[in-house]
């Protein structure tokens, strides 16, 4: 009889994977550290023989030995593919000779190449390098394991190959690091949700740890995973013996854990580095009267950026809507001109707000979409961990950005038109992840919200058809403009209401379109967004920077009780500062400067106090209401208020950071007054350049120096870090300034300080020089030509105002 | 107040080079930026055991023998760590939108690096261990790291990298020669 598909059995019975390989061929000869395709073309007797031993053990399931049979770990392309076709072969010989029902799985391992951004892979390269072995080897085997992955982007380019290639049965194990997550920052829960995301018949996790360090992390895999599970742990940690690496659980401890997985849910074991077939075997018996214990966790919508799940249970999801070029010139400018680094900025203000999800948009005519929403994707990932949703209404953007996406993405969107949904739902079963569906359909937007309500209905009907979930798909019932359909905007919430207790889906809303052409648009939108998150929004997609909006999400969480002991509530808004009614409004809260005793302040004026403390906003307002001449207020104030400061700091009361708010403060204020100082022809300190030296790129002292210059007064010009000697020379020549501040970090930099010096001189450059850096002495500055040693920010102040009143 | 300091935030407010007493208001600022940094940080580890005798890795310079000497050490261990390219990151946006704030983080990376190090090394158990030696000091040049990183191809896994100047990128990242007895 014809065994069965692998597939009928997983989830129903166990199925049973071998052990260490590469340690099964060193114990029988082979050299450590050969690699798969000289072991399979030289040691074929010895390969088939572990693969035996290992069913004879007990294994249902073998792997073909091809870790690392990939063309950059072999480069002659006869070579690969003469191995990959022997290791097949070899574990079909063994299944054959057995006479078992064994089944074969192609290992596919890491191409130990990194992808871009993080290192120099293509993504569309790592694909191909996958997709060469899935030819050579799908006739021959049952399965694919792709196994020992430690980046979930090259997981999905392996999936992608496979899927792309073949349709037999796929097992993705990963690995992770002792602290819980994979090498690449992703945590147990996102490989899941991507892993099933992307269509594998089992998830797995193997290598690295044993299986008492991977026991928290299965069970966290087990208790989000919703297809079955397979464990392969190392035999403990790698210890070192006379030079040798070696792994101290034995089978008996080894098969105890694998015991105690079986019952927490797990459908397949094995083993990884360090195991033997007596290891297996153990399993086998220790588990032998358990049945799979096989549940799937509860479904919900899940998203993921490079390092970040986002699932959708009670909670509301925040999706900043700025990286969208309608409505915004500087935006629609920024595409037009190619310059994404300004757009990658405008994303990051928003994750620092407090966005959960970013939407990405970059419909603007006459650019190529496609091409510049992949790039811009692969822009933000570089420096943004969030899912992003992407937004397009043109399927070949989505399917091209999804297939790049680092992640599970958030799809916007699909709506009612059967087109639309015929082109969009095979991109979101491909890549997984969730999508938004808008209720609106070929005779567009219903004015009721029975109406909307059936599109949304027709959408997941649709959707099931490609085995797509309804709690894959957020539903938008679409906001009208309260200026011009001011009936139908409560429609829209009461369509929300709907969505969710009917359907059961998630539900998104862009909030802003409520308040076009209404005074105050920020109050509409306030108070519309509550409304719709009583109805049980859970999607808005808004502006983060707006404090107020965000603030009233943070609120109705507490009084709708998912915000549990108000804890998010009371972090974010603790410092808050209310105003009276009545009053001008109050300023954000602010990070607070000195701890000064309040005592030594009694007397002072407002703006003393506010420099003192650090307090931007009332330093500011003061200032505007001071009645006295600039230089007055420099003088009598801003001078005395940051020379405590500085006594302060030097006295150990108050830390640098606090020097730098106060400083940042009275740059502020000297700000305000500037432009009145000049034109009285007040006194000017002078100009300092400073500068980072070269090869040296660490620059944060030369910042905070920076800083506290500039609130004193001093004009300073920044050249950067890493600045070459003639570049020095040059900024003396064209700024004329009263000092010249040089930073190095390391001893190795120091050399380029002193050629900067030396270069100066050279060129008759007789500027003093003060040197500052973690390695730098008042020695070194001697003996490399420096004029004077600046310990901190403080010192570097007291030099230049010397300099300053000698000139 | 310093005694209910934890160790992190002990060394945080010695990498912020403050000498006095930390009011409750600094430590929250410290605090916070420590929270910060744990919620961006990736702490990603390597280690490479080699018998001293056998090491491909340069130990010749007196100071490495002296230590090996006195921990009466036959082995030795290469440690590599790295917070990871987001707190890098952190740090360049916080330059222009916060200087005072990167100070504080700033710091709070040096200190968590140092304390996920420890750790780890801890738990690796070395018997007599030595403690940890980093190139660059005395006489043991920075240019050693391109050895170690020559040897230990999964320090380009954990996404670091040598500059010209042999410098680790990410900057908040350590590497560690320990010698022990195996």
């Amino acid at each position: 009889m014809a065994k069965k598909d692998i597939r009928e059995i997983i989830g129903r019975e166990f199925f049973v994977f071998d052990g260490g390989f590469g340690s099964q061929l060193q114990e029988r000869g082979v050299p450590a550290g050969m690699n798969s395709a000289d072991v399979n073309l030289k040691y074929s007797e010895l390969v088939s023989a572990i693969h035996k031993d290992y069913i004879e053990a007990g294994s249902t399931c073998i792997v073909t030995n091809t870790f690392g049979a990939d063309r950059f770990h072999i480069t002659d392309p006869d070579t690969l593919r003469r191995s990959i076709e022997a290791a097949c072969d070899h574990a079909l010989r063994a299944v054959t000779e057995s006479g078992k029902d064994v089944y074969v799985f192609y290992d596919m391992a890491p191409t130990g190449k990194l992808l871009k951004p993080l290192g120099d892979l293509d993504f569309e390269d790592a694909v191909e390098a996958f997709k060469e072995q899935v030819i050579l080897a799908r006739d021959k085997v049952d399965g694919f394991i792709i196994e020992t992955m430690t980046d979930l982007y090259e997981v999905k380019a392996a999936m992608l190959a496979i899927k792309e290639n073949t349709d037999k049965p796929l097992f993705v194990s990963v690995t992770f690091q002792e602290n819980g997550n994979m090498l690449t920052g992703a945590s147990p829960e996102q490989a899941v949700a991507l892993i099933e995301g992307l269509g594998a018949d089992v998830v797995a996790v193997n290598c690295a740890l044993g299986p008492n360090e991977l026991q928290p992390i299965i069970m966290r895999m087990l208790n989000t995973a919703r297809i079955p599970m397979l464990v392969q742990p190392n035999a403990g940690l790698p210890k070192f013996r006379d030079g040798q690496t070696y792994y101290d659980v034995g089978p008996d401890e080894f098969s105890d854990f694998i015991r105690k997985f079986a019952e927490a849910g797990i459908s397949g074991f094995g083993g990884c580095c360090g195991t033997t077939p007596e290891h297996i075997r153990m399993c086998c018996e220790k588990t032998k009267d358990l049945k799979v214990n096989f549940h799937p966790a509860e479904e919900v919508a899940r998203v993921c950026g490079t390092t970040t799940l986002v699932e959708f249970r009670n909670r509301v999801i925040r999706c900043g809507e700025r990286l969208n070029p309608t409505g915004k010139k500087k935006m629609k400018l920024a595409l037009a001109e190619g310059r994404l680094y300004d757009i990658v900025d405008e994303g990051i203000a928003q994750v620092e707000a407090g966005a959960d999800v970013l939407d990405v948009n970059v419909g603007v005519p006459g650019i190529d979409e496609t091409a510049v929403m992949c790039e811009l994707l692969t822009n933000l990932q570089e420096v943004i961990d969030l899912p992003l949703q992407i937004d397009s209404s043109n399927p070949e953007t989505l399917e091209k950005a999804c297939r790049i996406y680092n992640g599970l993405p958030l799809i916007n969107s699909v709506n009612g038109k059967k087109e639309v949904m015929d082109a969009v739902f095979p991109i979101v079963k491909k890549y997984g992840g969730t999508v938004i569906g808008l209720c609106i359909d070929e005779d567009g937007i219903p004015p009721t919200a029975p109406q909307r309500f059936e599109i949304a209905q027709r959408i997941i009907n649709e959707a099931a058809k490609y085995g797509i979930s309804h709690k894959r798909i957020v539903i938008d019932s679409l906001v009208l403009t309260a200026s011009a359909q001011q009936k139908e905007v409560i429609e829209t919430a009461k369509c929300v209401g709907l969505v969710t207790d009917k359907l059961g889906c998630p539900t998104a809303l862009g909030l802003s379109n409520v308040s076009f052409g209404l005074p105050n648009r920020p109050l509409i939108n306030r108070t519309f967004l509550v409304m719709a998150l009583y109805a049980g929004l859970k999607l808005p997609i808004l502006n983060p920077l707006d404090k107020e909006l965000m603030g009233a999400i943070d609120a109705f969480e507490v009084l709708n009780y998912s915000d549990v002991n108000a804890e998010d509530y009371i972090s974010r808004h603790m410092n808050d500062v209310v105003a009276k009614p009545g009053s001008a409004p109050a300023p954000g809260a602010e990070a607070s400067a000195a701890s000064s005793n309040d005592a030594e302040l009694e007397g002072k004026s407002a703006l003393f106090k506010a420099i003192v403390k650090g307090q931007k906003h009332q330093a500011v307002d003061a200032v505007k209401t001071m009645d006295i001449e600039p230089l007055a207020i420099v003088s009598d104030h801003l001078v005395p208020a940051l020379d405590k400061v500085g006594r302060d700091y030097d006295k150990g009361v108050i830390f640098l950071p606090q020097l730098m708010v106060s400083a940042e403060t009275a740059k502020l204020v000297f700000d305000e007054i500037k432009e009145k100082l000049v034109s009285n022809d007040g006194p000017s300190k002078g100009c300092v350049v400073i500068a980072t030296v070269q090869n040296d790129v660490h620059d944060i002292g030369k910042n905070i120096v920076k800083v506290v210059l500039q609130s004193y007064g001093f004009e300073v010009i920044d050249l950067g870090k890493d600045v070459p000697p003639e570049v020095v020379c040059d900024a003396c020549r064209e700024y004329n300034p009263i000092a010249v501040g040089l930073s190095a970090l390391m001893t190795t930099t120091v050399v380029s300080m002193e050629a900067t010096i030396k270069m100066m001189r050279e060129q008759g450059i007789t500027i003093p020089t003060f040197c500052g850096g973690a390695v730098v002495t008042d020695d070194v500055v001697k003996k490399i030509g420096g004029d004077y040693y600046a310990a901190d920010a403080m010192e570097s102040v007291r030099i230049c105002e010397k300099l300053s009143e000698k000139n | 107040m310093s005694s209910g300091l934890t160790e992190l935030e002990k060394r945080a407010l010695l990498y912020l080079n403050f000498r006095g007493e930390a009011s409750e208001e600094q430590l929250s600022m410290v605090r916070k930026a420590i929270d910060e940094v744990k919620s961006v940080a990736r702490p990603v580890f390597t280690v490479k055991y080699y018998k001293i005798d056998e090491c491909p890795i340069d130990l010749s310079f007196n100071s490495l023998q002296t230590m090996f000497e006195k921990g009466g050490s036959d082995s030795v261990a290469f440690l590599v760590s790295t917070l990871g390219v987001s707190v890098d990151r952190r740090i360049d946006r916080l330059k222009d939108s916060d200087p005072a704030k990167m100070v504080l983080f700033d710091a709070a990376a040096n200190a968590y690096i140092e304390e996920v190090t420890n750790e780890y090394q801890k738990r690796l158990g070395l018997k007599s261990q030595t403690f940890r030696f980093a190139p660059g000091y005395g006489d043991v040049p920075l240019s050693l790291q391109k050895q170690i990183f020559d040897n230990i191809p999964e320090t380009s896994r954990m996404g670091l990298t040598l500059d010209g100047g042999c410098l680790m990128h990410p900057f908040k990242s350590m590497t560690g020669i320990i010698g022990f007895v195996s």
